[in-house]
């Protein structure tokens, strides 16, 4: 098979995506989408010393528009490359860099079973290009409830990328339950019944903070509005028992 | 913000309001020295003052801002009674002198009727449904029916703890005899030793042979009789304890019945509920037994409390009259006794 490097130049001797006017061979879209998938750090090399550009410039002028849009509105080129490796070949499977998944529901079982680092996927977060994977393979429409709580992710991992991470295990993988010591709970009754009855709520409250699990299993159980609330009600009240204690502290100093 | 608050919060956003942990959380926010601090500053509730007064001062209280303002001056209510009683009984302060302190808690049965009329409903309403037609409100109503429920359950369960553990005291406590003191010994035995001096002394002998003098006879006759009275009381006394122990214990028997009863049912009602309960019939099956667990308490556990910490001031307080008349008689009788003690010495 051509490397990038190849494919290029041929399509700069050619000007067209025609490579043999003879025999009528032509390079597809679809074979430069899949060579940009498999070599895609070359592709970043290209796209910043501007070969891509100036070759779809010669070549295809629709390619070639979509290239500067992208770089106007993307301010990494791997957002730019993501993007167009599926213009070129929209039956692409995700990948980015060296990662690709048969779909997107690999990459959930990939994260709960913990095959691809953290900073992997806060990258592919922040980049929301699970999002435009999704638009593209026209899931977002058939499974909405999904795309809301991808798009909940993408966007909560400027907040947290561990609760982002697990959010988005809990979304794709097959596992949908909260695991509490050696129990598994599907519901929030259910942990809050078993703390009750065991009188744990309070070594439970030790970690609750701590454990990012926790909370993208709430928030995969729609409870995201409700985490907020709590988020806002327990900074005001920190924030209330602060002056509380500065007023306290001031007229305790006064009196003295 | 302590960890184990913040987390009870969060379950309370995330449940509804839970009434077991608001419980819980009133508890601990009851004895945290900054509400005590604010409650001893604070002006004594009265009713002359309006809604807008307790709101704001309740305000400062409500750090954890979950403490809304029925529960609050449930709260205030509570603190009231309980500091009326160490007041009325100084002698013993059964919150910081008993080591069973920790173990026991004057809890009230969950008045879940008034709950459920909160929510605008009637009793009947809730448990049929009727009326509610969404399905997010029959299940809000069916999670607030689980903490009631719940509530309902620890408070019945504490409740019957609670009559076991008075119960216990009221068998182990020596009630009676401190109770009412030295008066009746005196009374006692001054009476009796008038009477073995009339009936064997050598100088009522004249008196004894030809008994007519009506006054001896008279201030004799009042004795006999006050002295009469005041055993009567003490034996109407002495009997009061067991009469109580009787009570509480057949409290007891019946309420460990009937919360055996609702614990088999409750954990099928429990696992109905938590999945895809019917709850409402269950409801009011449950909502019976809790009934007829109320209308078996013939004494409250504040009572209980009172008479098992505070034995007697519970006596001065329950039975007041029996003990002035108890006095009377003591005095009369004493009176008459020493003044037909002069009489007999000096001859008249």
């Amino acid at each position: 098979m051509w490397t990038l490097d190849e494919i290029l130049r041929k399509l700069e001797e050619t000007k067209s995506y025609c490579y043999d006017k003879d025999n009528h061979i032509v390079l597809t879209k679809e074979q430069i989408g899949e060579c940009i998938s498999t070599n895609f750090e070359d592709a970043i090399e290209f796209y910043e010393s501007n070969q891509l550009l100036e070759t779809f410039e010669k070549v295809d002028d629709e390619i070639a528009n979509k290239i500067k849009d992208y770089k106007k509105k993307y301010s990494t080129p791997e957002e730019v490359v993501f993007r167009l490796q599926y213009d070129f070949n929209p039956g692409l499977l995700f990948s980015y860099k060296e990662f690709v998944f048969r779909d997107i529901k690999q990459l959930g079982d990939a994260i709960l079973n913990k095959d691809i680092e953290m900073d992997a996927v806060e990258e592919i977060l922040k980049l929301k290009l699970i999002s435009y994977y999704l638009r593209i393979k026209k899931i977002d429409t058939i499974d909405e409830k999904m795309f809301d709580a991808i798009l909940l992710a993408e966007d909560y991992v400027n907040r947290s990328k561990e609760v982002a991470y697990y959010l988005l295990g809990y979304i794709l993988g097959d596992i949908k339950y909260y695991k509490y010591g050696k129990q598994k709970f599907e519901s929030v009754i259910d942990l809050y019944a078993y703390l009750s009855k065991k009188k744990k709520i309070n070594v439970f409250s030790k970690i609750v903070e701590t454990d990012p699990v926790f909370f993208a299993w709430l928030f995969y159980l729609g409870n995201k509005s409700i985490v907020d609330q709590w988020n806002n009600i327990v900074e005001d009240t920190e924030e209330k028992e602060k002056i509380f204690k500065e007023e306290r502290t001031e007229n305790e100093t006064t009196k003295v | 913000m302590r960890s184990i608050d913040k987390t009870a919060l969060l379950f309370e956003l995330l449940l509804g309001t839970d009434m077991f942990l608001v419980n819980q959380k009133i508890e601990k926010i009851r004895y945290s020295p900054e509400y005590m601090r604010l409650y001893r500053a604070s002006p004594m509730l009265s009713k002359t003052q309006s809604l807008t007064d307790v709101a704001q001062r309740f305000a400062k209280i409500d750090l954890y801002g979950i403490l809304s303002l029925k529960r609050a001056l449930e709260v205030e209510q509570e603190i009231y009674e309980l500091d009326r009683r160490l007041k009325k009984f100084p002698s013993i302060n059964p919150y910081l002198s008993d080591g069973n302190e920790k173990d026991y808690n004057v809890k009230t049965l969950g008045n879940i009727g008034v709950e459920i009329n909160a929510q605008g409903m009637s009793l009947n309403d809730f448990v049929t449904y009727k009326g509610v037609l969404s399905n997010n409100r029959k299940k809000i109503l069916k999670l607030k029916a689980f903490n009631w429920y719940k509530e309902a359950k620890v408070a019945l369960m504490e409740m019957v703890d609670n009559s076991n553990l008075m119960l216990r005291k009221i068998r182990n406590g020596k009630v009676f005899y401190f109770s009412l003191g030295i008066e009746f010994y005196l009374s006692l035995f001054t009476t009796s030793i008038l009477l073995l001096y009339i009936l064997f002394c050598p100088e009522m002998a004249a008196y004894r042979a030809n008994p007519n003098n009506s006054i001896y006879n008279l201030m004799l006759i009042v004795n006999l009789v006050s002295n009469g009275v005041v055993m009567c009381l003490h034996k109407i006394y002495a009997s009061f304890p067991f009469r109580i122990a009787s009570a509480v214990r057949k409290q007891v028997i019946t309420q460990e019945k009937l919360s055996q009863k609702l614990d088999q049912v409750s954990s099928k009602f429990e696992r109905q509920l938590i999945n895809k309960a019917k709850a409402p019939q269950k409801m009011d099956i449950l909502l019976k037994k809790i009934a007829i667990v109320g209308e078996n308490r013939h004494y409250s556990p504040i009572d209980l409390l009172d008479y098992a910490y505070c034995e007697k001031e519970y006596y001065y307080c329950h039975y007041r009259a029996l003990l002035h008349i108890y006095n009377i008689f003591f005095v009369i009788s004493f009176l008459v006794g020493i003044t037909l003690f002069f009489l007999i010495f000096l001859g008249i």
